[in-house]
C-alpha cells in the first residue's frame, strides 16, 4: 500500500518536469492555431470586433484562383529545389563518407555557410545582382559579348521562379548533407565489413545497405522539407518586394497570407488561407510517409 | 559701444514678443513619450523639443514603413503597449485616420482649429476623416516637381530655364517628344516610368474608390500606354524606384530626370549629389501633384495626452520649429507661414540657388483636391504591377485591366469591381 503511493508520488514530478514544454506549446503555438481555425470563419479587419460569417471565406477560398496558384507556384518552387538538393545531399554524403578527402571538414562547412545567412538578405542579395540593365550579372554578361545582353531577368517568369529555387537549394543543400551523413554513421560498420567481404562494390553497398538503413532520415527530411517549403516566405518576398512579380509567378501561399491579413486587413480570410495551407502540408506529408513506408515495408 | 547697447536693444526687441508667445506654453511638462514612427525623420525634432521641454523624454521607435499597419493593427487592437503617438504614411493614413484609433484634435484639450489656418489645405483635408474630425497632422508636405539635370538640359534642349522646361514638359505627349531627343544623345529621360505615377495619381478626376466601388480613371489607362513606350522605347532606367541603380543615377551622366516631389530632392538627390552639386533643377511636369508624406496623430487612449499634444503641436504647428528644421534638412514643410518665410531665404547649392521653398509654394497653390482613400497603397501596387505587365507585352492592355480588377477584388472583396 505504501508502496504504491510512493511510486505515484514519483510520477507527478514527471509531469512537473514535461510541464514547461506543454505550457509554452499551449500558449505560443496551440492557441494561436486554435484561434487561426476560430477566426477563419470570421470577418475581421483586426481592429473591430470580429463577426460569424459561417463558410463565406471557404466557399472563398475553394473558389480563389489566387491561391490555388499561389500552393502551384510554392509546390513548383519547392520540388525544383527539393530533389537536386537531395540528389547532391546523397553523392556528397557518399563521396564524404567513403572516401579519405583531403580538407572534407572544410567543404562541410563551406557547404553549410549559405545556411547561416538570413534569408532575406540573401533575397535582396540575388535581386541586387539580376535586376535592371546595370546589375552585375547583366555587366559581366555585357562584358563577355553575350549576345541579347542585358537581360531582363525579373521580367522572366521561369527565370525568377527558377531562381528562388536555385537559392533554396544553395541555402539547404549543406544543412541536408551533414544529416545524410549523421545518418550514415550511425550505420554499424560490421554490416558494411560483411558486404565488403562478399564482394559488393562500393554502389552496390550504397544502393542495398547505405540507403535503406537512412531511410529514417530520407523520411525525417522529406517531411521537414516539405513544412518549411510550402510555407516558403522571406526568399521570394524580399526578392520581389512583396509582389511576387513577374505576373504572380513566386506569389507563395505564405506571401498570400501576410498580404490578405496585413495588406488588405482580411485577417478571417488571412486564417482561411493558412487554413487550407495546413490541410495541404498535412495532406502532401502523410502522402509522402505512407509512399516512403510502403516501400519499407515491400523491402522487408 | 553705442552700437553695440543698440544691438542688444535690438535683441531684447526680439526676444521680448518671443517671449511674450511662448508664455501659454507649459514647458514644466514632464514624462516619457512614446511615439511609433515609419522613418527617422521625426527624430529630428527631439533636440529642439528638449529646449522648450527639457523634461520630456521622447521615446521614438521606428517601424519600418512596410511593417507598419502590420505592427499597429493588433497593438491597438489589444491596446497593450501602444504608443502615445503614432504616424502614418500617404499609402495608408486614409486608413488610419479612418479607424478612430486617433483622437479628434479639434476636440478639448488640443483645440488644433486655433492654429490650423496656417496649415496648407491639403494636408489638413488628409488627415481629416469623413465626419470631419481633424485625426491627425503633418511637419510635411508633398507637392510635386520634375527634378531635373540642367546640364542635360541645356545640352539637348538649348535651355536649362524652370520656366521654358515646363513649356517644353506640358503633357504626356511633350515629355515622350522629349524623352526621344534625350534618347538620340543617348540619355535615359527617366529613372524609372513608375515615377511617373506619383504624377498620374493626381491627374485622376477622381480618387480609386468612390462609395465602395473601383473607379478606373481614363487617365490611368492613357498612363498605360505611356509606360509601355517608355518601356519599348528604353526611355528609363528599366529598374523599379529606391533600386540601388535608380538611386546612383543622381551622379550618372545619362538619366535626365526623377518625377519625384519634395522628398525625391531631399531623400534621393540632395544627400547623393557631389560632382553633380549645381547641376540640379525643379520644374513642373503636365500636371501640378502631391503624393507622400507622414502624418502623426495621438492615441485616443492614451495617457500622457499633454505631452502628446506639447509635442505634436512643435512638430506639426510652430512655425518657428518648422523652419528651423527645414533650412537644415531642406524638407519642405506643412506650414504656410514657415515655407513663405523659406522662400525668401537663400537658395539651394544643389539647386544652383533656386529656392525649391518658392518653387514648391507655387505648385501647392495648384495641386487637386485631396483623391486618396484606405485602400490606395495595395491598389496602386496592382496596378504597377499589370501595368508592367503590358508594358513589357506579357499581357495585352484588356487583359491586364482585367487582371488588375482581379487583383482589386482578391484584396478587397468588400469593394463592388465592375
Amino acid at each position: 500500500m505504501i508502496k504504491a503511493k510512493k511510486q505515484r508520488n514519483k510520477g507527478y514530478y514527471g509531469y512537473l518536469f514535461i510541464m514547461p514544454f506543454f505550457i509554452i506549446f499551449a500558449v505560443f503555438e496551440l492557441y494561436p492555431i486554435a484561434y487561426t481555425f476560430y477566426l477563419s470563419f470570421h470577418k475581421w479587419d483586426g481592429l473591430m470586433p470580429s463577426t460569424y460569417t459561417g463558410l463565406n471565406n471557404f466557399n472563398r477560398l475553394i473558389h480563389d484562383k489566387i491561391f490555388f496558384l499561389t500552393i502551384k507556384n510554392t509546390f513548383r518552387i519547392w520540388i525544383c529545389n527539393f530533389i537536386p538538393q537531395m540528389l547532391v545531399a546523397m553523392i556528397l554524403s557518399a563521396l564524404f563518407t567513403f572516401n579519405k578527402i583531403r580538407g572534407m571538414s572544410f567543404f562541410r562547412a563551406v557547404y553549410y555557410l549559405p545556411n547561416l545567412i538570413t534569408a532575406a538578405s540573401v533575397g535582396l542579395l540575388f535581386n541586387l545582382l539580376f535586376n535592371g540593365d546595370k546589375s552585375v550579372i547583366n555587366h559581366i554578361l555585357i562584358a563577355l559579348g553575350v549576345k541579347g545582353a542585358p537581360f531582363n531577368f525579373f521580367q522572366n517568369k521561369v527565370f525568377v521562379s527558377g531562381l528562388v529555387s536555385y537559392i533554396q537549394w544553395w541555402m539547404w543543400f549543406g544543412y541536408t548533407t551533414i544529416i545524410v551523413m549523421a545518418g550514415i554513421t550511425t550505420i554499424d560498420s560490421s554490416v558494411y565489413d560483411a558486404a565488403l567481404v562478399d564482394g559488393a562494390t562500393k554502389f552496390q553497398t550504397y544502393r542495398y545497405i547505405t540507403l535503406p538503413l537512412i531511410r529514417k532520415t530520407i523520411i525525417y527530411l522529406t517531411i521537414t522539407s516539405i513544412i518549411g517549403g510550402m510555407q516558403l516566405f522571406d526568399v521570394p518576398a524580399t526578392m520581389t518586394n512583396g509582389s511576387g512579380d513577374p505576373m504572380k509567378s513566386v506569389l507563395t501561399t505564405s506571401m498570400y497570407i501576410y498580404n490578405q491579413g496585413f495588406k488588405s486587413h482580411n485577417y478571417g480570410y488571412a486564417s482561411m488561407v493558412s487554413v487550407g495551407l495546413f490541410l495541404i502540408i498535412a495532406v502532401l506529408s502523410i502522402f509522402a510517409l505512407q509512399t516512403m513506408q510502403k516501400k519499407e515495408s515491400e523491402n522487408d | 559701444m553705442k552700437k553695440v547697447l543698440l544691438f542688444v536693444l535690438m535683441v531684447f526687441c526680439f526676444v521680448i514678443p518671443l517671449t511674450v508667445y511662448a508664455e501659454e506654453v507649459n514647458t514644466d511638462l514632464s514624462g516619457t513619450l512614446e511615439v511609433w514612427s515609419s522613418g527617422e525623420e521625426l527624430g529630428r525634432f527631439v533636440e529642439a523639443f528638449n529646449k522648450q521641454y527639457p523634461n520630456i523624454k521622447v521615446n521614438i521607435t521606428v517601424v519600418p514603413n512596410a511593417d507598419f499597419v502590420a505592427k499597429i493593427t493588433p497593438t491597438l487592437a489589444s491596446g497593450q503597449g501602444a504608443p502615445d503617438i503614432f504616424t502614418g504614411e500617404s499609402d495608408y493614413v486614409k486608413y488610419l485616420v479612418n479607424i478612430g484609433y486617433w483622437d479628434d484634435l479639434r476636440a478639448d484639450p488640443y483645440n488644433c482649429e486655433k492654429y490650423t489656418d496656417d496649415v496648407w489645405d491639403y494636408v489638413k483635408s488628409v488627415g481629416t476623416d469623413s465626419t470631419g474630425a481633424i485625426r491627425a497632422l503633418s511637419w510635411q508636405a508633398a507637392p510635386g516637381s520634375i527634378i531635373y539635370r540642367r546640364d542635360m538640359a541645356k545640352d539637348v534642349l538649348g535651355t536649362d530655364d524652370p520656366a521654358e522646361l515646363a513649356k517644353l514638359l506640358n503633357s504626356n505627349e511633350a515629355m515622350l517628344d522629349v524623352a526621344a531627343k534625350f534618347k538620340e544623345k543617348g540619355i535615359k529621360m527617366f529613372a524609372s516610368w513608375k515615377d511617373i505615377m506619383n504624377m498620374q495619381f493626381s491627374n485622376r478626376a477622381q480618387p480609386w474608390v468612390v462609395d465602395g466601388k473601383l473607379v478606373i480613371d481614363d487617365s490611368m489607362l492613357s498612363f498605360m500606354d505611356m509606360a509601355k513606350t517608355i518601356v519599348e522605347n528604353g526611355y528609363d532606367l528599366n529598374v523599379d524606384p529606391w533600386a540601388p541603380e535608380w538611386t546612383a543615377a543622381v551622379e550618372s551622366d545619362d538619366t535626365f530626370c526623377y518625377v519625384l516631389p519634395t522628398w525625391g530632392y531631399q531623400f534621393v538627390v540632395k544627400p547623393a549629389a557631389k560632382k553633380t552639386l549645381g547641376k540640379w533643377g525643379l520644374t513642373e511636369g503636365p500636371v501640378p501633384y502631391v503624393k507622400g508624406g507622414t502624418w502623426l496623430g495621438i492615441y485616443k487612449g492614451s495617457q500622457k495626452k499633454d505631452l502628446a499634444w506639447a509635442f505634436l503641436k512643435f512638430v506639426t504647428l510652430d512655425s518657428e520649429a518648422q523652419q528651423n528644421y527645414a533650412k537644415q534638412y531642406g524638407e519642405y514643410v506643412s506650414l504656410k507661414s514657415a515655407d513663405m518665410a523659406l522662400a525668401e531665404g537663400p537658395g539651394e547649392e544643389v539647386l544652383a540657388g533656386q529656392n525649391l521653398f518658392a518653387f514648391y509654394n507655387e505648385e501647392m497653390k495648384k495641386i487637386p483636391n485631396d483623391l486618396m482613400t484606405p485602400y490606395d497603397g495595395q491598389i496602386n501596387n496592382a496596378f504597377l504591377s499589370n501595368t508592367q505587365a503590358y508594358a513589357t507585352g506579357a499581357l495585352d492592355k484588356d487583359a491586364a485591366i482585367k487582371q488588375f480588377k482581379e487583383d482589386v477584388a482578391t484584396a478587397y472583396p468588400d469593394l463592388i469591381v465592375e
